[in-house]
């Protein structure tokens, strides 16, 4: 009778730490897992499918008549925009002034990659003259202001800032005022929204990135809440760029909402119909007297230039 | 089954089972530095 009682507390033991990591692993580990393909992980930004001068490049390759020899401004900006300013350096550099490593641009190559946050910084800091990127947080004014510096922003394409739930919700579309009471906390339950009877799961993105930079500002004064209960058990809600929910980095489990009665297609985004389309833009400081910075602003806005904006999956202007 | 290799049995199991949780959360945080938006939204549903 003891052995059975021992067994019994043995095995209720391990039971009990196998429930609590079944638990864990559905309520936390699972939402983290990328489930694409590798193939279609392979659509994800990396530096290397992107380099110029490169036959197996997925880059747009243009070609310009102008070309820039002397003082080239070292380009920088956001992942989504690396196919643009990539194919625009093939363009106007000539091809020994981009060194790449293997795995990252080195240092004194006239194309780099660090992303928002850092092409921000690399900006005021002297390391990159002109950077794409959306608009710039209040940090990195703050930033740019601290260091004497001043951002001049050229609109050099749109993009569509859009909204995602997963595919099986049954919620197509929104108005922005629903949005906005989702991440203030009034709308708490898909069914006040005409979806099913499940928390909402608002998520937002790290500070300083270009698409939580956007998302403040479509809130505007109105503060966004994270409200625990939809964490832990909601469907979720979030955003992103288009280029990144439809182009590079598609995922068929996700899926895009109208916002105010218009998707965010080519053609609403092109006419203005979607209300939540953007510039992006090129970026360089005020005090910057590189001379070649405006070749490189002009050729953006010419033909070829918008032609490399549309070819790279974007709205050109 | 004494009680001496029965406590022992119920130690090594409770340190395993405490193991096995510090695992999956320190897989959980691996995977979170990297999955995007995208990633976590069509997990969620």
């Amino acid at each position: 009778m003891k052995l059975i009682k021992q067994l019994a507390m043995l095995f209720g033991l391990a039971g009990f730490f196998i429930l609590i990591d079944i638990f864990l692993f559905n309520i936390f580990t699972s939402r983290y897992i990328d489930r694409r393909s590798a193939e279609m992980k392979g659509q994800s930004i990396e530096v290397s499918k992107f380099l110029p001068f490169d036959e197996g490049s997925q880059l747009f390759h243009a070609d310009s008549e102008i070309k820039i020899d002397e003082n080239i401004p070292v380009l920088d900006g956001a992942a989504a925009l690396l196919p643009v300013f990539s194919s625009v350096a093939e363009a106007l550099y000539p091809e020994e002034s981009i060194l790449f490593d293997g795995n990252e641009y080195a240092d004194g190559s006239s194309l780099r990659y660090t992303n928002t946050r850092g092409s921000y910084k690399a900006l005021v800091d002297g390391d990159a003259d002109i950077i794409f990127c959306a608009k710039p947080s209040e940090e990195q004014l703050q930033y740019a202001k601290d260091a004497g510096k001043e951002f001049v922003m050229v609109p050099v394409g749109y993009e569509a800032f859009v909204f995602i739930v997963g595919k099986d919700n049954p919620v197509t579309d929104l108005s922005a005022e629903e949005i906005r009471g989702i991440y203030t906390g009034k709308y708490t339950n898909w069914s006040q929204l005409g979806g099913e009877d499940a928390p909402i799961d608002a998520v937002q993105r790290n500070k300083g990135s270009g698409s939580q930079t956007t998302f403040l500002g479509f809130m505007g004064d109105e503060k966004p809440v994270k409200k625990l209960y939809g964490t832990l058990f909601g469907k979720a809600i979030g955003f992103s760029f288009r280029y990144y929910v439809d182009g590079i980095n598609k995922n068929p489990d996700v899926k895009m909402l109208s916002v105010g009665g218009y998707y965010p297609d080519a053609e609403n985004i092109a006419n203005g119909n979607y209300p939540l389309s953007s510039c992006f833009y090129a970026i360089y400081l005020k005090d910057n007297e590189n001379p070649n910075i405006q070749s490189v602003i002009d050729f953006c806005l010419s033909e070829k230039g918008q032609e490399i904006v549309e070819k790279s999956g974007y709205i050109p202007l | 089954m004494k009680d001496k290799v029965f406590y022992r049995v119920l130690g090594i199991v409770t340190c395993l089972g405490i193991l096995s949780m510090l695992l999956l959360l320190a897989f959980t945080v691996y995977l979170y530095k990297d999955c995007s938006i995208i990633s976590y939204i069509a997990n969620r549903g």
